[in-house]
This record gives structure tokens, sequence and C-alpha cells, in this order.
């Protein structure tokens, strides 16, 4: 059982790396159900219970910066589980799920921790140490080796009931507040960038985004299309203002008009 | 001067680079550190001769980014004709590359969630499930082969038409009113776009309860009323505040993980 757990640990964690980076497909629950198959010996239970779990985690992929249950930790866990049991698809289709919610919390905090990664290649970026600032890049991968190892590892070797008994050692208000960073931290990134696109006369603009995506339930690219023609349409008139030429000038006199009338 | 120049070698460097663009994914500025390390070998490259430049360079891509990690490479191509021209003769302003980033990540992330999470995804899951019955290898290298070379294609071919519209795009500008009307355009769209971003990717679940029985209500639920998403608002101008200040991102980060965690310790998440 221990060789098995660490290859399927092991196994685990590449795939979560490849789910993040590449996106080749083969952390998804068809690839890595037959390739948790293939570890233990069993490529066909593997394929047919991975091809179950794909139907179930269809609909869920990561968007944006919202993190979804983890399919691949669920697969390869259930999937372990199906063919060391011996009891097949049934049970992969009960843990799956309970799984891969439980790996999600572990891939939040996994995606909170490298933010110290962040600042420290700031202070690489400013020394001008290029080789450091690429190590902290690195870093991440031993995060999520790390944080998929210790859910993968004694799941299979314990069981599944004594992985739950260790995640209840944190204390609970300690695993929300986590959670909840996750959605206040990109208000970090976002206050930086503003203070980036720094053109005072241009600001309201930002509201303007914000109350067509609050009040209008615009997406992105909505937003996007809008703000394009409203540049255009700026762009437009400070052009007619520098261009003196006669003709230019009466072009953007009849926009004006144009304007007028539309209000 | 031509040994400055990026080639398709550094573009299929970047290519392989931005295979691992998120190792380094986090919540706070996400796949800043990715974009950079994908595309610090060109800007080496580009800056040989000037290392104040390659550190502002650098600094400056080290800036909040994320979008659909196949649509970062038309950005990553654009973006470095941009640093090219900069490197060149100075003829593109800093900012101006920041903003273009801004505006082109927004709604390249939207097209490729659609397509590809949402459409072409579960196209070629569904023909890979089907043909796997019985435990059958071929569904699997099928869904793998059928998935992948839109993939690929789509990541080498945006890189290098990003790259060369990027180019031509900067040459046809590069007189010094043109770019600051481009940079004032692009920062205008950057900030519609950084407007719904904050409305819809940052969160802050108040799930304190007010009131019994009948009249109990979340906090959320009365902030609601006053306006929807004015928390995430509030915090993220208080953010922009603080940074403006001249605080430290450091601080400000570990200030609102503190904050999380009180949060959620007195009951208020």
């Amino acid at each position: 059982m221990l060789v098995q757990a660490l290859l399927v640990s092991v196994l685990a964690s590449l795939l979560s790396i490849e789910y993040m980076n590449g996106h080749f497909g083969f952390a998804r629950p068809l690839i890595a159900g037959a390739l948790t198959g293939l570890i233990l010996g069993d490529l066909t239970q593997g394929i047919i219970v991975g091809a179950s779990l794909q139907l179930i985690f269809m609909g869920i992929g990561s968007v944006g910066a919202a993190i979804p249950p983890d399919q691949t930790i669920g697969s390869v866990v259930a999937t372990a589980f199906a063919i060391l049991s011996g009891e097949g698809t049934e049970i992969a289709l009960t843990l799956a799920v309970p799984v891969a919610v439980g790996a999600q919390a572990l891939d939040i905090f996994g995606r909170t921790f490298t933010t110290v990664f962040m600042h420290m290649a700031d202070r690489f970026a400013s020394k001008g140490e290029y080789g450091k600032l690429e190590a902290a890049h690195y870093a991440g991968i031993f995060v999520h080796f790390v944080r998929v190892s210790i859910l993968v590892f004694p799941a299979i070797y314990f069981g599944v009931d004594a992985v739950e008994a260790f995640i209840g050692v944190i204390p609970e208000a300690v695993q929300r507040g986590l959670e909840v960073s996750g959605g206040l931290l990109p208000a970090v990134g976002f206050g930086m960038l503003m203070t980036m696109l720094n053109i005072p006369y241009l600001f309201p603009f930002f509201f303007i985004g914000f109350a067509l995506a609050t009040f209008g339930g615009f997406s992105t690219v909505g937003v996007t299309m809008v703000a394009v023609c409203v540049a255009l349409v700026i762009d437009h008139y400070k052009k007619g203002k520098t261009n003196d030429g006669g003709e230019k000038k009466t072009a953007s006199d009849l926009d004006e008009l144009d304007a007028l009338m539309e209000e | 001067m031509s040994e400055n120049k990026i080639t398709k070698r550094d573009l299929i460097r970047i290519f392989w680079r931005g295979i691992g663009m998120q190792f380094s994914w986090n919540y706070e500025r996400m796949q800043a550190l990715g974009y950079c390390w994908s595309i610090l070998p060109a800007l080496k490259k580009l800056h040989r001769d000037d290392p104040e430049g390659l550190k502002e360079s650098v600094t400056r891509n080290l800036e909040f980014f994320n979008t659909h990690p196949y649509m970062a490479m038309p950005i990553m191509g654009v973006s470095v004709a941009m640093e090219e021209k900069l490197a060149r003769d100075h003829s593109v302003d800093g900012n101006a590359i920041s903003a273009a980033k801004v505006a082109m990540m927004g709604p390249l992330a939207g097209i490729g969630d659609s397509f590809f999470w949402f459409t072409w995804f579960p196209i070629c899951a569904g023909i890979g499930v089907s043909l796997s019955e019985g435990g059958n290898i071929l569904g699997p290298i099928v869904f793998l082969l059928l998935f992948n070379t839109l993939n690929i294609a789509t990541r080498w071919f945006g890189l290098k038409y990003g790259y060369h519209f990027g180019n031509e795009f900067v040459e046809k500008i590069s007189g010094s009113s043109m770019m600051q009307r481009l940079s004032e355009g692009a920062t205008l769209i950057g900030l519609m776009v950084l407007g719904v971003m904050t409305a819809t990717m940052v969160t802050v679940p108040l799930d304190f309860v007010v009131g019994e029985g009948e009249q109990a209500m979340t906090l959320q639920a009365i902030f609601d009323g006053v306006m929807p998403n004015l928390i995430p608002l509030l915090l993220t101008l208080g953010v922009y505040k603080l940074i403006k200040k001249g605080v430290s991102t450091t601080k400000v980060l570990f200030l609102v993980i503190a904050l999380s965690i009180l949060g959620a310790v007195v009951g208020i998440f």
C-alpha cells in the first residue's frame, strides 16, 4: 500500500500542476482516471471510472479567478479507491465530489500562499536579480506538490476518514478566513493596477465599468465593446481639436451636432 | 542593432515558457509573475545594454495580469512587440504597454473561457467518453489529440500573429501625439475593464445575520439594498488609496488576510 499511495500521490501532484499549466487535458477525469488505472495495474477499470467521472465534472472549469472543486484530485483519489477496494465505479461516484470539495480548500490555500513569491519577485526585480525571480516562479510548483501530497497520500494510505480528522485540526474560523481572503485579495492587484492607469480625468470610466457590471449585468466582453466605442469617439473629438484643417473641423462639428441630437 | 531584435527563436522560447505560466498563480496578481517569467528571456535580449531599462520593463510586467491561458499568447506577442519598440527608440510609453495588456486581457479571457472551456472541451470530452465504453483506450487518446490540436495551434499562431500585429501597429502609430492618444484610449478601456473586474471578481461574503425571526437579514442583503458590490468597490478603492499613499503592497496584503481571518473569527463572514 505504501508504494501505491506514493505513486498515486505523485501522479495527483503532477496532474494538478498540469491542470494549472499546459491545460492539455491530462488532468481531466477521463485521462486522470486512465492514468491512475495505469499505475495501479488496471487500465481498463481506470478508463471506465474516468469516463463516468468525466460526465459528472463536465461542466466544471475554472473561469477567471473562481476556483472550482478540484476535479483532478477527486478523480484520482476516487479511481484509486475504486480499483484498490475492488468495488468499482459505485464507490468512485460517491467519493469523487466530497474529495474534490476538500481538495478545493487546499487549492485555495496554495494559491493564497503563492502570493508570498509574488512579493519576493518584486524585491528581486528591484535588485536586478532575475535568476532569483525565476526561482520564485518555480517555487509555486513546490507549493502545489505539497498541498496535493498532504491530502492524497494519507487518503490512500489511511483512508478518507483519517483525512477528514486531519483537516478538522485547523480551527474552523481560520479555514473560513483563508477561504474568504481568496475573494478579497484580487482587490490588492486591482488597486495596484489603478495606480498604473493613472490619467485622473479618465478615472470616472472605472465607475462606469463598475456600474455597467453591477446594475446592467454586463460581462467583460460587453463592457469592452462599450469602452472601445467610447474611446474611439473621444479620440475623434481630441483629434478634431489638434487638427485645424477646415474639412476636419466641419466633420467634427457635424458629429457634435449628431451627439447633441441623440441627447 | 540587429542582435537586439526579436526573432522566431525568441517567440518559440516564449511559447514553451507560456505552458508553465501559472506555476506561481496567486490571488493577488494572478498570472503576473508567470507572464513576466515567460517573456523574461526576450526582455533580457531587448535590454541587453541597458540594465535600468530592463529593470523597468521587468517591474512593469509584474503588474496584475489574468486571462485565459491560451489567450495570454497573443497578448504576449503584442506586448513584446511594444517592448521591442520601446527598447529601440523609446517612442512607446511604458504605461501604454500596461494599458494595452489590461485592455486585451478581459475580452480575450471571456472569449477563451466560453470557447475553449464551454464549447470545445465538452465536444472533445463527449467524443472521448463515448469512445471509452468498456474501457477502450481509444477514448482518452482521441480526446487528447482532438483537444490539443486546437490548443497548440491557438497558442502558437496567437503568439506569432500577435507579435506581427503589434509590430505593424507600433510602426504606424509611433508619432508622439498618436502614442498619447493610444495610451489614453487604452487607459480608458483598461479602467472600464478594471471596474467590471472589481464588481465580478472581488467577493466579500457578509453572512452575518442581523435581527431575528421574520426580520432576520444578512449583512450582505442590507448592503445589497444600498448598492450591490458596494463593499468590493470600497475595498478596492481603499487599497488603491493606501498604495497611492506609499504603503507597501506587502503590508496591504497582510492587512487583507488579517482582516479576512479576523472577520471569520468575529463571525461577520
